[in-house]
């Protein structure tokens, strides 16, 4: 027998289909009107910071005026507005060891925890968000929704093989409960809602 | 409305005052009362030492004795959690749920059964209400500092009408005293950790009596404070209700 | 020895332990704020509640829905009946990919089945990532909370540690210097790994998908970087849809720190491009607990620690005094399941004030689990023989009231009359800390029976 026949076995047998549908939870609406507001104080709570822009437009003049990106040694971007300067040759992932700054672009983001939706197109994408100190986040002003419920209401969570809610930089409190941003992780992080 | 009185255990060969106490402001309440003789214990330290045969025989002996009461009233919230939460599930049945739903801890049937007027008498002392966790998170006679379901407290409904009575406020106001019943002698380090740390917050509250609905906290932390030189009375709320008079 | 013993030698350094207490009654008022900061707190406890206890019920089915649709991604799904098993099934995917360097963010799953020193004693080295793990890992030893596992230490014995293994500066207690040293070493385990093993917070299984949270970001880094991915889970973290997942995650983090999210909550399905990912589902009990009426509701558990941080007995004697994988209230009546009369101590180490009950974002009935474990376990139980014989005796009294009345009276009068000394000495754990109890020279029913008459 089998690992996986005596398990099922001791749980009474395996099953093609459950006896009763699962319960559905029917969450009440929240009536704040200000998202971006909310949005803003969750990430804040997280350590994170959330910038509201008006336009494609604005999105450009802000990647131009970050003198930060400008200085960049390394620089990822998944944002059209930016011409990507990777290091070169990129092989693997690890060959963004010293990546400054990312710059990612998100899909959902929620006001009630200040996480947004990002689902990495590869790899390569996927470790730069980690692996860089600095994160910016863009996604759009109109997919901010209120909470977890409806963010996931619109989702594909299985639509590629990694997705991920980001809300906050990387931190710890595992020394004496102190606080400290940017564990193993980026050291900051930003989301710019478009 | 005849009551049957129950006194714990504890009460009865420890603590006599308190279940005189109850009595007197039962009676002035105007309903008949009557200490049935034949009752002894409710059998909660026995259940939680790990005897759940022996506490179903006397949850059963116990339902017997009270048979025929209108209302079952205790000056004790833990004993009342026995009676109210813990035999419908040792026994099941009728006869068990028929006493759960007629049992009350005394502050909470004066005041939301009998809606007795709080007292009025003088009491000007500082007066630090130590939530026992039986009524607060068995019987939801307060609101847990935690959220869960919660009721109003009787205990400081019926307190508020004193005479010069402050209530203090505590920093943790209601984390349990460690008693726990088997818990105080398995365990008693942890115990009397929980307990002084409930005496160093009412003292550092300025408290001078400390105050329950349940005797069992409150012979703990008494024993407690005489042993560690805290001096702070300790009186159980039917004390504090009956007054002067008794 | 018992759980009574380790927190009586846990207490006997006051200030630690008043620093430890506070430690964890900051993280429960931390998660009270974030909790009443949500309307719908309680309807979402009832809704986990209710999810939880209806995937154990339809357990087989969900399971392989979940292999089904993993498989369907291109995860490889192996299961494993005990931790043996489990172990073997690991070993053995690390030694086909000829990984011997590999990196493990949270598990607890992988500390109840010994899987480190399993690995390393066949020359695998396996370094731990979350922060807190990195720390007990370091001082070999176990972690004493599932979410903070170096809460039982000061900043100093940290710097200490770090100055001997990572070469940090003599001195430094830091928390941000010493978390940057730790985090230049494990870049450097992340870049060098070959595997990165995680745990799994939920199995959604209508998708096939695992989800993993962290605040680190470490589960990340060690699945990003290595090509192979191994994600180890008892069955029983599965959930039906991806739609429940808000109702999980608008709670896990409330309760466990106060969050209103995880700084990752990180969802896979199927391997990365490149990579491979294989799910190993893990029962080692859990189906036997199940099987139990009175304890299947354990296993609805998301460990989240927030019984651990309310509960006043933990908070005073620390994780490691029950001496278990998973301490505190949950531990306490998951652990007699796997080792009875090792862990008999444990639901005794409670006052039942029902605190926990309360935090429980599952509304597990934790003292209601507590206290059948009491009647259930015999040997090993405190008191043992006499324990029983005691209860015997109780009910014997209890059932005769002039037997309890005599029995009352013969007793206030011997404390009335024997010298204190006698009564209050080592033997009696009453007076270890206490007066003795006041001895009034009648009891109530004696002095109503005469007012009566």
């Amino acid at each position: 027998m089998t690992a996986r026949d005596a398990i099922l076995r001791a749980l009474g047998g395996a099953a093609s289909a459950s006896s009763a549908p699962p319960p559905v939870y029917a969450p009440t609406p929240d009536p704040d009107a200000d998202l971006f507001a909310r949005f803003a104080a969750s990430l804040a709570a997280a350590g994170g910071t959330a910038r509201a822009l008006d336009s494609a437009g604005a999105l450009a003049a802000a990647l131009r005026a970050d003198a930060h990106i400008g200085a960049a040694r390394q620089l990822w971007s998944s944002l059209r507005e930016v011409v990507p300067r990777h290091p070169e040759p990129l092989r693997a992932p690890h060959d963004l060891a010293s990546l400054d700054v990312a710059l990612l672009r998100g899909e959902w983001a929620v006001a009630e925890s200040g996480a947004v939706w990002w689902a990495p197109r590869d790899p390569l994408e996927r470790a730069a968000g980690f692996l860089a100190e600095r994160v910016v986040l863009v996604a759009p002003r109109a997919q901010l929704v209120a909470d977890l419920h409806a963010a996931y209401a619109r989702l594909d969570v299985g639509a590629l093989p990694y997705g991920c809610f980001v809300s906050g930089p990387s931190k710890t409190a595992d020394i004496e409960q102190a606080l400290v941003i940017g564990a193993h992780g980026p050291r900051a992080l930003e989301v710019w809602l478009v | 409305m005849r009551v049957g009185l129950f006194v714990p255990c504890h009460v009865d060969q420890l603590w006599p005052e308190v279940g005189f106490a109850a009595l007197a402001l039962l009676e002035r309440a105007g309903v008949e009362v009557e200490f049935p003789a034949a009752q002894t214990c409710c059998g909660q330290a026995l259940l939680s030492a790990g005897g759940r045969s022996e506490a179903c025989a006397l949850a059963a002996r116990c339902v017997r004795v009270f048979d025929g009461y209108d209302a079952v009233v205790a000056p004790s919230a833990s004993c009342i959690a026995m009676l109210r939460v813990h035999y419908p599930e040792l026994l099941g049945g009728a006869d068990a749920e028929a006493l759960a739903a007629r049992s009350y801890e005394l502050c909470e049937f004066l005041h939301g059964v009998l809606r007795v007027p709080p007292p009025t008498h003088a009491f000007p002392h500082r007066v630090a209400l130590h939530a026992g966790c039986h009524a607060l998170r068995e019987l939801r006679l307060g609101h847990p500092s935690e959220g869960g379901p919660a009721g109003e407290d009787p205990v400081r409904a019926l307190l508020a009408g004193l005479g010069g009575i402050e209530f203090v406020s505590l920093t943790r106001p209601d984390e349990c005293c460690g008693f726990g019943g088997v818990f105080s002698t398995v365990e008693p380090e942890v115990s009397c950790r929980m307990g002084l740390d409930r005496l160093d917050d009412q003292r550092a509250a300025r408290a001078e009596v400390v105050t329950s609905s349940d005797p069992s906290c409150l012979l703990h932390l008494a024993a407690l404070a005489r042993r560690n030189a805290r001096d702070m009375q300790i009186l159980h709320v039917a004390q504090i209700l009956a007054g002067p008079r008794t | 020895m018992s759980h009574a013993l380790r927190a009586a030698e846990f207490l006997r350094d006051a200030e630690r332990a008043r620093w430890h207490d506070g430690s964890l009654w900051s993280l429960r008022e931390k998660r009270d704020r974030a909790a009443a900061a949500v309307p719908d707190w309680e309807s979402l406890r009832e809704a986990a509640a209710a999810l939880k206890r209806h995937v154990l019920a339809e357990l087989p089915f969900y399971l392989t829905r979940f292999e089904e649709r993993a498989q369907a991604h291109g995860a490889v799904v192996h299961w494993a009946r005990d931790a043996a098993e489990h172990n073997q099934i690991v070993e053995g995917l690390l030694r086909e990919a000829g990984a011997r360097r590999v990196v493990k963010s949270k598990s607890m799953l992988t500390e109840e089945c010994g899987l480190n020193p399993h690995l390393e004693a066949r020359g695998i080295e396996i370094v731990d990532t979350d922060l807190g793990e990195r720390i007990v890992q370091l001082r070999h030893e176990r972690p004493s909370h599932i979410v903070m596992p170096a809460i039982h230490l000061r900043r100093q014995e940290i710097g200490a540690l770090f100055h001997a293994e990572l070469g940090t500066p003599e001195g430094e207690s830091d928390p941000t210097a010493l978390t940057l040293a730790a985090r230049h070493d494990l870049r450097a385990r992340f870049l060098g790994a070959q595997a990165g093993l995680t745990g799994v917070n939920f199995a959604i299984a209508e998708t096939g998908g695992i989800v993993v949270c962290t605040n680190e970001g470490n589960a990340d880094l060690g699945t990003v970087l290595p090509p192979l991915h191994i994600a180890c889970m008892g069955i029983e973290k599965l959930i039906p849809r991806a739609a429940d997942l808000p109702v999980f995650l608008r709670l896990l983090a409330r309760s466990a720190t106060g969050q209103a999210q995880t700084a990752y909550t990180s969802h896979f399905h199927g391997p990365r491009p490149g990579g491979a990912l294989h799910i190993v589902l893990v029962d080692n009990g859990r189906s036997g607990l199940r099987a139990r009426a009175e304890f299947a509701e354990a296993l609805t558990c998301i460990r989240c620690g927030a019984c651990m941080n309310t509960c006043p007995v933990f908070r005073r004697s620390g994780g490691h005094s029950y001496d278990a994988v998973i301490p505190g209230p949950i531990g306490s009546v998951l652990e007699p399941a796997r080792a009875p009369s090792a862990h008999a101590s444990l639901p005794y180490a409670c006052s039942l004030c029902g605190s926990c009950r309360d935090v429980c974002p599952v509304r597990i009935d934790l003292p209601k689990q507590l206290l059948a474990w009491r009647a259930e376990l015999s040997q090993g139980a405190p008191g043992g023989a006499l324990r029983r014989a005691g209860l015997r005796v109780a009910r014997f009294a209890f059932q005769r009231p002039r037997v309890y009345a005599l029995v009352g009276a013969l007793a206030r009068r011997v404390a009335r009359v024997l010298p204190e000394r006698w009564l209050a000495g080592r033997w009696n754990p009453w007076t270890r800390g206490r007066a003795l109890p006041p001895t009034p020279p009648h009891s109530f029913r004696a002095l109503y029976a005469r007012r009566r008459r």
